[in-house]
């Protein structure tokens, strides 16, 4: 199913692509190639651009978070400085049932007062030895059963630092309750010469771990937060609102954390976790920078960035039409030199030749592929235009035969009733009529020859037809020289002959006349017969058509009309000038060239 | 290139140009201008410490959502008067909101009313009377009053002890919800009601005449301030008495540490105050609102250092 979608897509892009024009399919391709290349850039410089920022941002966080684990470890070494000077200088020196120690605690306790809540020593059955600020226990305080307390006593050679809690000790006349963080620790105390074990306490003021946290610069929505080795929370910036239930914290995952930068997707939402251990406690700074911080402040630039993109795009698609178009115009170019070609224009100079080396040489090959043809086609045509003008002579040349047999037997009955002269005459003119006919095998021959041949046709054809017609041929002296296609009098002649005058009533007359007309040869073969319907004179030179009047096919004349033009061209040929029942001329229009003007060396070219 | 390509090509570059010179002068313009929002929080007395806490809330939530929190206090308690004016003020005087802690009086009605026109106002503790659309932020006060009761049958398990509600003159809405409260679950032992007027000294008087006409009673009081008077004459005239009470001091949680008052019934403030202006906030961005219900807890002195109750009593001042 979604092959056969696929597939239906393909052949629709396809068509589609067929349809168009090589410099659109250039341009698309183009352009298509170059947004995919900037999207693919883009997408690799973007994810670098992240990465590089949550690895910046991640360094960041662990200089921050090693800047206050050295606060932190001070603020904490300071107390447990504080705990080992009372224990050390104070408490190691003195025997409690004898001396007073409360001065040195008292000092102790106003020099770090900004810090401290309270200090405290208790015995093993947790009653107050001594206490700073306050020392009246309240009457509900169970020291014993306090966690700072227990620590102390289950290990006795640590220092133990509670979780944050409200200091609930020490009556207070002003109802202060502070939050605190305890800081225990089992001592040796002297009591009366004998050594028993108590509980030192130092109640560090919570304030001081919040100050120290509170302060840092992290981000906006970045913050940071403090466990102890169980998770349990020792600060958060938003601790009321933890305690609240109104917003949840990753605290106990976090307490699993080593050391170093974290990634963790905590309420949908992946956040950039660096962790470090302060080194005595256990407890665990930990900075969340959720990661919609490390690309909230590159919108700017994301915006510039797809300017900039879109500003490329733009760029490129002109660049890519301006690279295509040059590209094409060549090809489109030489299509439309096709074209005309298709059309039958074979100029080879308006064959376009331009662009690229591999279109340029298409274009070069191409015009002398038309150059060839064009010459191929002179050759067929050449060829053809031979083999017409060898066929249509050879027809031409043809004596016909009952022509022959006619005359030959006119010679027979002349010599069997021993009219001897007549007889020489007509042999006379046959045998000249042949001679010319054949003419050494040209085809162009002088005017005076083909009048010489006409007048030996007409000679025998007035004897055999007992001097039925008179004849005369009358030719301008400067026409004789001219030159002629052989053997196209005779046959307007004999058409003249045949179909003029054999079936007139009068005597017949047939006049030819050669003449030279504005620079042009015009030989007239004019006779008094029964002429030609105007209908029919304008279909007899006409290629297609075939005349049923009469004897004739006017083949003669279409055959005389198509070697005047082969020979000579269009602008020559044969023009019948007819009136019915007046006569008939039959005008040839021939070139005035003169015959010795080498014409006879160039003929049929 | 053509002549005509060549002008679409400038014409494009040139409004491109522009659309992203306006794009960009509108994102900086945007980021310059961002708006503040200001939102007033009327309280219903100047007493610092019984809304510390609330303030608290309040102040995290305005860090939060990014507004400005106005801190307005009453020089007398429950003053009417000064209420409405602050309220008026504040409606024509620019704040986007008010979050405010209702006196209890029908005058607050009309006012309340014709602000609500123009700004989003929230009611925190308790609801001004004869107002239905209002956003009201306060904890179930009948079960409170239920539970707190419930706490008390523990403690007086004879059902011959009657008991003394102490009245204020405040009256408010949360007051008498949590007074219904304590009605139902004492129900079946004798109430009788003692009325403590506003002046301290003759509440104090009122009280102890109280204490000496119910020696065989136990003591509930309905507001921080009566609680914490009560104890007062309690320590002080060592009245052999059980008492009992809601609301939050120091005073009163010292009182409870040390068994002057037996329980007391705790709502979460810092949640109150965070989801007040947090309310405000929403309805400034024209969200969906109804009623917001906070937690609470009764608290004796034996659990008031259990962790949950710890951090209920003592917030992170």
């Amino acid at each position: 199913m979604i092959k056969d979608e696929i597939r239906k897509i393909k052949d629709r892009l396809q068509h589609s692509f067929r349809r168009r024009s090589f410099q659109f399919t250039l341009s698309l391709s183009f352009t298509a190639a170059a947004i995919l290349g900037m999207a693919a850039i883009g997408l690799f410089l973007s994810m670098q651009y992240l990465s590089g920022s949550e690895k910046q941002i991640a360094q960041n966080n662990q200089q921050i978070v090693g800047q206050v684990e050295i606060n932190l470890n001070s603020y904490l070494r300071n107390m447990m400085h504080v705990s080992d000077s009372i224990y050390y200088s104070v408490l190691k020196n003195v025997d409690i049932q004898k001396d007073h120690f409360n001065s040195q605690m008292s000092l102790l306790y106003e020099t770090n007062r900004d810090q401290i809540v309270s200090i405290g020593v208790f015995s093993e059955t947790g009653h107050v030895i001594d206490a700073e600020p306050l020392n009246e226990l309240k009457s509900t305080a169970d020291v014993t059963h306090q966690e700072w307390f227990q620590s102390a006593e289950n290990r006795i050679e640590n220092l133990h630092f509670s979780t944050p809690h409200v200091e609930n000790l020490f009556r207070d006349p002003d109802y202060q309750y502070n939050w605190v963080v305890s800081l225990s620790r089992d001592v040796e105390l002297t009591s009366a010469g004998t050594m028993v074990h108590g509980v030192l306490l130092v109640d560090m003021n919570f304030n001081g771990i919040e100050q120290i946290c509170s302060k840092i610069g992290i981000g906006k929505s970045s913050y940071l937060y403090i466990i102890d080795s169980n998770g349990e929370i020792i600060y958060h910036p938003r601790q009321e609102l933890l305690y609240s239930n109104l917003i949840q914290e990753n605290n106990l995952k976090a307490a699993s954390y080593q050391d170093g930068a974290h990634m963790e997707n905590f309420q949908n939402k992946k956040r950039l976790i660096t962790v470090k251990t302060v080194g005595y406690t256990g407890w665990k700074i930990i900075a969340v920078t959720p990661l919609k911080d490390v690309t909230r402040n590159s919108s700017q630039y994301r915006v510039f960035a797809v300017l900039c993109a879109a500003l490329v795009m733009i760029l490129l698609i002109f660049v890519n039409l301006f690279i295509s178009s040059k590209m094409a115009t060549p090809i489109k170019d030489l299509e439309n030199s096709v074209k005309n070609i298709e059309n039958g224009n074979l100029d080879e100079s308006k064959i376009s030749v331009s662009g690229s080396y591999e279109v340029q040489h298409l274009g070069k090959t191409i015009r002398s592929m038309v150059q060839e043809m064009k010459k191929l086609m002179r050759d067929i045509l050449y060829e053809q235009e031979s083999k017409r003008k060898s066929e249509l002579d050879a027809l031409q040349s043809q004596i016909n035969p009952h022509f022959l047999y006619n005359t030959l037997d006119a010679i027979v009955w002349m010599i069997e009733n021993e009219n001897c002269k007549d007889a020489v005459k007509m042999v006379t003119s046959l045998a000249r009529l042949f001679r010319i006919s054949l003419s050494k095998g040209k085809t162009i021959i002088p005017v005076s020859d083909e009048l010489k041949h006409v007048q030996n046709y007409l000679t025998i054809e007035k004897m055999r037809f007992k001097s039925k017609f008179e004849f005369q041929i009358k030719a301008e002296p400067e026409t004789l020289s001219c030159s002629t296609i052989k053997l196209i009098i005779q046959p307007l002649v004999e058409n003249s002959i045949q179909h003029g005058l054999e079936c007139a009533d009068d005597d017949g007359k047939i006049l030819i006349h050669s003449y030279l007309h504005s620079g042009e040869l015009y030989i007239d073969v004019m006779d008094n017969g029964i002429g030609i319907p105007p209908e029919e004179v304008d279909s007899l030179l006409k290629e297609d058509t075939i005349t049923v009047h009469g004897k004739g096919s006017g083949i003669g004349l279409k055959n005389v009309q198509e070697r005047i033009q082969l020979y000579f061209g269009k602008k020559y040929g044969l023009t019948i000038l007819s009136e019915p029942d007046e006569g008939t001329t039959v005008r040839i229009h021939l070139p005035a060239k003169p015959y010795e003007s080498g014409f006879q060396k160039t003929e049929g070219v | 290139m053509s002549k005509k390509r060549g002008i679409l090509f400038t014409a494009v570059l040139v409004i491109f140009c522009i659309c992203s010179l306006m794009l960009t002068h509108s994102i900086n313009a945007a980021q310059d201008t961002k708006p503040v929002r200001e939102v007033s929080v009327i309280c219903r007395s100047a007493d610092t410490e019984e809304w510390s806490t609330i303030k608290l809330g309040i102040d995290q939530a305005a860090k939060d959502l990014g507004v400005d929190a106005n801190f307005i206090t009453l020089t007398g308690r429950n003053n009417t008067n000064e209420q409405i004016f602050l309220l008026n003020r504040e409606a024509k005087g620019g704040a986007s909101a008010v979050v405010m802690m209702p006196v209890s009086s029908p005058e607050l009605t009309e006012p309340v009313h014709n602000a609500l026109k123009n700004i989003p106002i929230v009611a925190m503790q308790s609801k001004v009377s004869g107002i239905k659309d209002m956003q009201i932020v306060a904890c179930d006060n009948v079960g409170m009053g239920i539970s707190l009761a419930q706490e008390i049958v523990r403690e007086e398990r004879h059902p011959a002890v009657p008991a003394v509600i102490l009245r204020s003159s405040v009256n408010s809405s949360n007051e008498t919800d949590f007074q219904k409260g304590l009605q139902k679950g004492l129900r079946g032992r004798n109430l009788f009601y003692c009325d403590i007027p506003s002046n301290h000294a003759e509440a104090a008087a009122a009280v102890r005449n109280c204490f000496l006409g119910h020696a065989d009673a136990f003591f509930v009081a309905l507001n921080a301030e009566t609680l914490g008077l009560a104890a007062q004459v309690k320590e002080t005239g060592n009245f052999k008495i059980h008492l009992y009470g809601a609301g939050r001091t120091n005073q009163i949680v010292s009182m409870l540490e040390q068994k002057v008052i037996g329980a007391i019934a705790v709502e979460n403030d810092y949640h109150m105050g965070y989801l007040g202006l947090k309310a405000a906030v929403d309805q400034m961005d024209h969200k969906k609102h109804s009623s917001i219900k906070i937690n609470s807890r009764i608290v004796n002195s034996s659990d008031m250092y259990q962790p949950q109750n710890e951090r209920l009593l003592f917030p992170f001042v």
